[in-house]
């Protein structure tokens, strides 16, 4: 009987070691439906949801623009960017899980209302997990070339 | 005895089998000064050498560049003798194993020293047979070129 609580004890032992260490690694896979929650609030004109897909350290790098850093400025740019009548589109993705961070970068293809052919560009991203969430903290985007003087600004991507 | 022999041992396996990641080294920053001076004392060659085979610079209003040649040949167009001066910052750095993270700035000066232009940058770097190279590095200024001509932006 000893035997047999002693052996319990070794199972339970094993199997709490195996899941501490489970816990502190990163999962396997990129969160892509946290990402596609990106790309679904951006062609909704979201902005107050796009600002809770990132970290409380994230910034913002747009180009020719300043870096934006916090909730509140997330949100606003965001709000500004694209008030609704832009959509964007996604493609050539590669990602790699850095520690206990993705990087993920990509190209992008934002269609304005008035413009027969998408603005086309790359982008970068760093993710990093909050509690139980995949969100983003560091964002970079560039278009392919420099927008016409008359047109709105370019488009990010995630 | 044995049980007591048994638990050591268990424990022993769990540290080991549960171990914690090495401390990441620290970030290159001596590779990244290299950059610099390279970048500064124009020397595309140089600063193309810093970058991986694969590498890609994702430069603003402008396709990627891929590769080292290419690359090589980015600088030297974007960044002849007579270009604004440039000075760097590091903002920030992560390592991760044998990739690393790295934020920062630049300003370039024109022959007054007056700032013609303001900017960031991030790369990433990647560890290749223990030489730390940057394989992605996109940069961007802070503002809108002004409509004169001016240099275009220089890769950081």
């Amino acid at each position: 009987m000893k035997g047999f609580q002693f052996a319990r004890w070794i199972a339970l032992m094993t199997l709490a070691s195996l899941a501490g260490c489970e816990s502190a690694k990163a999962p396997d896979q990129f969160p892509q439906a946290a990402a596609d929650g990106w790309v679904a609030a951006f062609n909704s004109g979201d902005a107050a949801g796009l600002a809770l897909m990132y970290s409380p350290e994230a910034k913002i790098l747009p180009p020719d623009q300043p870096i934006v850093s916090g909730a509140g400025a997330i949100e606003e740019f965001w709000k500004t960017f694209n008030p609704g009548n832009v959509r964007i589109e996604i493609s050539e993705v590669e990602t790699r899980k850095l520690g206990d961070h993705w990087f993920r970068e990509g190209t992008y293809g934002g269609l304005y209302p008035a413009e027969g052919e998408p603005r086309v560009g790359k982008f970068i991203e760093l993710w990093t997990r909050v509690d139980s969430a995949w969100l983003i903290e560091r964002h970079m985007w560039s278009p392919n070339a420099p927008p016409p003087a008359e047109m709105p600004p370019t488009v990010p991507v995630t | 005895m044995i049980r007591a022999s048994a638990i050591m041992l268990l424990a022993i396996l769990f540290a080991g089998g549960c171990a914690q990641s090495p401390a990441p080294e620290p970030f290159p920053q001596d590779v990244a000064d290299a950059w610099v001076q390279r970048f500064t004392s124009h020397d595309a060659a140089g600063v193309a050498a810093l970058y991986t085979e694969d590498a890609q610079l994702l430069p603003p209003d402008m396709e990627v560049v891929s590769g080292r040649a290419a690359i090589q040949e980015f600088v030297a167009k974007t960044n002849p003798p007579g270009s604004p001066e440039f000075e760097f910052a590091t903002v920030e750095t992560l390592v991760f194993g044998n990739y690393a993270h790295r934020q920062g700035s630049f300003t370039a000066k024109g022959p007054d020293g007056q700032v013609v232009v303001t900017g960031k940058f991030i790369e990433l770097w990647k560890k290749i047979d223990g030489k730390w190279l940057i394989h992605r590095d996109m940069w961007s200024s802070n503002a809108p070129p002004p409509a004169t001509d001016t240099p275009p932006d220089e890769p950081a």
